[in-house]
């Protein structure tokens, strides 16, 4: 048992860590997009020159930013919920009650992980791209995958706690 | 089956999984996706769940949710906090219950350059909980004032609040925005006129006042607080002139407090990190729960509850503000268990329509429900603020609770006079350009 709840403890630690660096490729995003949209504005007023495309930059960094953050937020349990039943049931049911709000998490963000592929490659065939720039659409819907991928590991986790907790096994911290 | 049962069957299931403590987001987008496979196909909803999550994160005017909020967290990095409430504090400070005041004209100060409730009252409570605590104020007065005064964040722009309210319903964020300004200003001064009653009241909840400040001192203290100034003119001068979209006024102001917390020195890898940090997690908390809302609202169009409701409320021998008190027990029963976005989305699909129906004005609806939702953040059991507070404080939440209480009454005295005078909040929108 050992064994498996130690290989359990560094799949989540990897799977953590994934996470956190998936922020930081994200986050800085909403610094740029700052600066972008500043000197755009500026540029519009003081130069009479707006920076062309600006809003579909704009739109791609938002995407970035966002979807390479679900996973941490969602981690560092900053998704609002209402703990209010929950923290008051003995912990048994608690734990059986938390385990099945996870597994439907699950469904409806794999659901998203996987059709975000279908959708990706129906974008690719079409071609589809932005309209000022001609930049191509299907990467965004790959990336939204990958986001909603790295968020149900994360969900994976919780369930796995979720449900050792449930049968009363110890989770080893190292 | 029919379209209204399986509604109606969606709106138990949503609220039971949101009881079990499933997060919002996920519960709306579970309870609209199959919803929308059960009225229609599969093969419907799945393009659905997909493009409302993709929609989400690729929507320009999207953009204004992290600028905002990058915004109020580069204010309290930038150290502005403490000169607001030191000007605040130099000010007011020999009105009876003077700190308490002073805590509120500080929030609502720092409200005019941030946008969130929980950020000014946990910024400000920093600074202003020790000051009340060394003059010996009763905790209940102390703590309440900054809880209340935290939700003037929501209320005076910019306003996270009216930003969500304006993508959910398609008015312009820009109006609300602007139409926040007369009523936080009003709520402001109704919370110190709560406090100057309860210190009139009960002298000893604020046992004594510091000394007199000389003018020249109050004068020379205006100066801290110039960059505050000039980022309020220009996000909503900005907006209310048509120079900027909120989202270009967001860049700009975030971009102004950028350059102040580097002028300042007070720019450090670590506090920026935190704030990108805390920019993400706010934002994507926020699209996480529009993105199932839109899942959802599609799934309630389908099943035409909302039309059918605003039709049968609408043709009630009953008068219109009868109904709209109807809504507003049902926001203050909800603002005691949800936090404001979640209440926003889960409420706004369905009564919305009745609002336009019955012919109130989106706009000052759009005043009204964010005036509620503050309400929401300090009732008890659930009121963010109150968390916020205990733990800056570390005091117990039921002290907390017992002083923000009588603060309700001065959210419901603004909401009565904002209903009985709409011009308090159409004027400004009224006469933009």
């Amino acid at each position: 048992m050992s064994s498996s709840q130690d290989f359990f403890s560094r799949c989540k630690k990897t799977i953590n860590r994934i996470s956190k660096f998936a922020l930081y490729v994200g986050m800085g995003w909403v610094i740029v997009m700052m600066l972008l949209t500043t000197f755009d504005v500026a540029g519009r007023y003081f130069f009479s020159k707006p920076i062309p495309g600006a809003i579909e930059m704009s739109e791609f960094m938002l995407a970035i930013f966002g979807i390479l953050g679900m996973a941490y937020t969602h981690q560092s349990g900053a998704n609002v919920k209402v703990t209010m039943l929950t923290s008051a049931l003995p912990p048994r049911l608690a734990r059986l009650i938390e385990t099945i709000t996870l597994l439907l998490s699950f469904q409806i963000v794999a659901m998203i992980a996987w059709y975000g592929i279908v959708s990706g490659i129906e974008e690719l065939h079409a071609g589809t791209t932005t309209d000022t720039l001609g930049i191509p659409l299907y990467p965004l819907f790959f990336l939204l995958s990958s986001g909603a991928g790295l968020l149900c590991l994360e969900l994976l986790v919780n369930l796995i706690e979720s449900v050792q907790g449930f049968f009363g096994i110890k989770i080893v911290e190292n | 089956m029919d379209p209204q049962t399986i509604g109606i069957v969606g709106i138990a299931g949503l609220f039971l999984l949101l009881i079990m403590g499933m997060p919002i987001g996920f519960s709306l987008a579970f309870v609209g996706f199959w919803g929308i496979s059960s009225l229609t196909d599969i093969s419907v909803a799945l393009p659905t769940l997909v493009r409302s999550f993709y929609g989400t994160f690729t929507t320009y005017s999207f953009t204004v949710i992290p600028l905002f909020v990058i915004m109020g967290e580069l204010a309290s990095v930038s150290g502005l906090s403490q000169g607001i409430y030191s000007v605040a504090d130099k000010w007011l400070r020999r009105l009876p219950g003077g700190l308490g005041i002073a805590t509120i004209g500080a929030c609502a100060g720092f409200a005019a350059i941030c946008g969130s409730s929980v950020a000014t009252a946990a910024t400000l409570g920093r600074v202003a909980l020790p000051e009340m605590e060394k003059y010996n104020y009763d905790p209940r007065l102390a703590t309440g004032s900054v809880a209340a005064g935290g939700t003037l964040g929501f209320l005076i722009p910019p306003s996270i609040g009216f930003v969500v309210y304006g993508i959910l319903t398609e008015q312009s964020i820009g109006k609300l925005l602007i139409s926040g300004f007369f009523p936080g200003f009003l709520l402001a001064l109704a919370y110190i006129v709560i406090i100057i009653v309860w210190v009139l009241i009960k002298p000893q909840a604020a046992p004594s006042n510091p000394e007199k400040v000389p003018f020249l001192d109050k004068l020379i203290s205006l100066k801290s607080i110039w960059e505050l100034i000039v980022v309020f003119l220009l996000v909503m001068g900005g907006i209310y002139l048509g120079f900027f979209t909120p989202t270009e006024a967001g860049a700009v102001g975030a971009f102004f407090l950028f350059i102040v917390t580097i002028m300042r020195k007070k720019m450090t890898w670590p506090s920026l990190m935190e704030a990108m940090t805390s920019t993400t997690k706010v934002s994507v908390m926020i699209f996480m729960i529009l993105a199932g809302a839109y899942i959802f609202t599609y799934f309630m169009a389908l099943t035409m509850i909302p039309m059918n409701l605003s039709l049968y409320l609408s043709e009630l021998e009953l008068s219109r503000y009868a109904i709209l008190a109807f809504i507003l027990m049902g926001y203050l029963v909800l603002g005691c268990f949800l936090d404001a976005t979640s209440m926003m989305v889960l409420t706004l699909p369905v009564i919305f329509p009745t609002i336009l129906k019955l012919g109130f004005n989106p706009i000052w609806f759009g005043v009204i429900s964010v005036l509620m939702m503050e309400a929401g953040l300090i009732t008890p059991p659930l009121g963010l603020n109150i968390f916020v507070i205990s733990g800056v404080a570390d005091v117990p939440m039921g002290t907390v609770f017992k002083g923000a209480i009588f603060f309700l009454f001065a959210i419901f005295a603004v909401v009565f006079l904002v209903t009985v005078f709409p011009q308090i909040a159409l004027f400004l929108p009224g006469i933009m350009r």
